[in-house]
């Protein structure tokens, strides 16, 4: 309290004026950065650029398309094209397996044990053989055929030919020629010796390099042989592995609890492929060619503007809307034209219409024609 | 502006009433600190200044030649601090020496210094009160606009997460007042730190003097004690 006191004091006393000075500092400084900070600068607002992509309406409508001739469900359904896996996760330290619990003795017994029915989609659905085992089936690899046997009968056939060419039958010696005729003969039959050692050399030489040509071939052949054993081994084994393995058959589709294979509806008035303006004017001039040999103008009926008469064309080219007017005027001979006109329409229907224009009904189901008049 | 933002008064005044009770409640404290902090760093500058000034005052009178008595005499009646404080102090015993028995003359020494010891003591807690809480201010100021920045984003944060609104625009504001908190802080503590330190410094130079003026006159009174005591041995012999 006495301290209290003396502060008290010390805010009025002369020689300690540091209480009142500072108080009034403050405030002072206190009413100087209100002033200053009283207003905040805001930012420049920063424009953040986005990228913009522009499509047209009918690449739109060909987005959101949907399928036109779907059938309606009574309840809408996600297109699923296989069923979801249902993984439990269990928390850590409980069974792995749902255990049911026991059943109160009071109660009776099935109502809780129900196991739970496995999808009847999967069920119904037949195993397809996966792809992979379809695979395996046929290129099973031909044993090659032998090509050694030939090429060796071929070899024997071979040896009668190299044996030397028999000796022509000898002419008649004469006399005075027989010792010159001996001494030929002599030298002769040393030349057929030297020869016939000569072929038996090499005979022998061909035997052996043959020789070890089918030994080399044999052996290659048991060699083939043996691998193409142990690859059918291994391909039976797969295939055995394939066709008592029990897997659901995998595909990477969309899951769901059910499949269902429908797709998403559309509508019939949707827009699809439009008229390009050159296709319009065409069909335009098709149909106004066709109305103009049921065309009777009433005299005088020459009006200045044209009228534009709407009409609703069916695929086969029939008249299921209209005609109507679209412009009325007060004009002179505007409305006798106008209705003449659309009397030609009606009259003339139904209008053949090219097949290439089929796709694109939607956009000409609804046309309007503006009927020039002659001299307008 | 656009008044879209939720604040769109964004000066201290909007600042401070917009706060949670509990940064309001920092930030008056923390304006309270800054005054009295500057209350105190005024005054104590001009006592220390004063000080000071008497100190050489004194300092030219004693070492004047003039009497000790008659100084005595003159500064007797007044309130006195610095040099004057001990040199009262001191003659006071040795007066008091003089108007008992002459037995009292024996520990006289030991008893001036013992009462220029107590005088300094005094004089320089006087200089050295209420820097504590300079030393207070400077310290835990920060941590205390701190804690209000800290508690004003808490609930910015809080309010951010109620309004589902992750905008800049209601963010900012509750952010500023948060940081107004410690700015208030800063601006107490920064001068409390720095003249701490100065009158610290200060009164370590006062006492100095007045420890080396306390010997000196120590050594003056225990001369003259001496003297005395000689003249009455001769007295005595006679």
């Amino acid at each position: 309290m006495a301290g209290k006191l003396a502060t008290l004091k010390s805010l009025i006393d002369w020689r300690q004026p540091g209480g009142l000075l500072s108080a009034v500092g403050h405030v002072a400084l206190l009413v100087a950065s209100v002033a200053a900070f009283a207003s905040s600068k805001p930012f420049a607002p920063a424009t953040e650029a986005a990228p913009v992509d522009v499509i047209s309406e009918q690449q739109f409508n060909e987005l959101t398309r949907g399928e036109k001739q779907g059938v309606k469900l009574p309840e809408p359904r996600v297109r699923a094209d296989r069923v979801a896996e249902i993984q439990k996760q269990n928390d850590p330290g409980e069974a792995k397996k749902d255990v049911p619990a026991e059943p109160a003795k009071s109660e009776p017994p099935k109502a809780e044990i129900e196991k739970p029915e496995p999808p009847k989609q999967v069920a119904a659905v037949p195993p397809v053989r996966p792809p992979e085992l379809r695979a395996v089936r046929t290129p099973l690899p031909t044993p090659p055929e032998k090509p050694e046997e030939p090429e060796e009968e071929d070899a024997k056939a071979e040896l009668p030919k190299r044996q030397p060419p028999k000796p022509e039958p000898k002419p008649e010696p004469k006399k005075e020629d027989l010792t010159k005729l001996l001494e030929e003969q002599k030298r002769a039959e040393e030349q057929l010796k030297a020869e016939e050692k000569r072929k038996a050399d090499e005979k022998l030489a061909a035997e052996k390099r043959k020789a070890e040509a089918e030994k080399k071939a044999r052996e290659e052949r048991e060699k083939r042989l043996k691998e193409q054993a142990e690859a059918k081994k291994l391909e039976d084994a797969i295939r055995q592995k394939l066709l008592t393995s029990r897997e659901a058959p995998s595909s990477s589709g969309a899951t769901a609890a059910q499949t269902s294979q429908q797709a998403s509806l559309g509508t019939e008035t949707a827009t699809g492929k439009r008229l390009s303006p050159s296709e319009r004017s065409q069909l335009v001039g098709l149909l106004t060619e066709q109305m103009n040999r049921c065309l009777n103008i009433p005299p005088g009926a020459m009006p200045r503007s044209t009228p534009i008469i709407s009409i609703q064309l069916s695929r086969d080219g029939a008249i299921i809307g209209g005609p109507t007017l679209t412009n009325p005027r007060n004009e002179a001979g505007y409305t006798p034209f106008a209705e003449a006109n659309m009397r030609a329409l009606r009259g003339c229907a139904p209008y053949r219409i090219p097949a290439r224009f089929m796709d694109s009904y939607n956009d000409w189901k609804n046309l309007s024609i503006g009927v020039i008049p002659p001299n307008g | 502006m656009p008044g879209t933002e939720p604040h769109t008064d964004l000066s201290l005044i909007a600042l401070f009433l917009a706060a949670h009770w509990v940064v309001k409640l920092v930030m008056i404290g923390l304006a309270g600190a800054s005054i009295w902090s500057w209350a105190i760093i005024i005054n104590k500058s001009i006592a220390l200044r004063g000080v000071a000034k008497r100190m050489d005052d004194f300092e030219d009178q004693f070492w004047s030649g003039q009497s000790l008595d008659e100084l005595y005499r003159g500064l007797m009646n007044k309130t006195n601090d610095g040099f004057a404080a001990l040199f009262v102090a001191a003659m006071t015993e040795w007066r008091r020496a003089f108007e008992g028995s002459g037995s009292a003359f024996a520990s006289l020494q030991t008893r001036i210094d013992k009462v220029l010891d107590v005088s300094i003591s005094r004089e320089i807690e006087r200089q050295e009160s209420k820097l504590l809480v300079l030393a207070t201010i400077a310290s835990v100021g920060p941590y205390i606009g701190l804690f209000g920045t800290v508690f004003g984003i808490m609930t910015t944060f809080r309010s951010i997460a109620a309004s589902k609104n992750t905008s800049l625009a209601v963010v900012a504001p509750g952010i500023a007042e948060a940081l107004f908190a410690t700015a208030i802080a800063l601006a107490a503590a920064i001068p409390a730190n720095i003249f701490y330190n100065k009158f610290v410094r200060d009164s370590g130079k006062i006492q100095g003097r007045l420890e080396s003026f306390a010997d000196e006159f120590s050594a003056i009174l225990s001369r003259q004690i001496d003297k005395h005591n000689a003249g009455d041995r001769t007295r005595g012999a006679a």
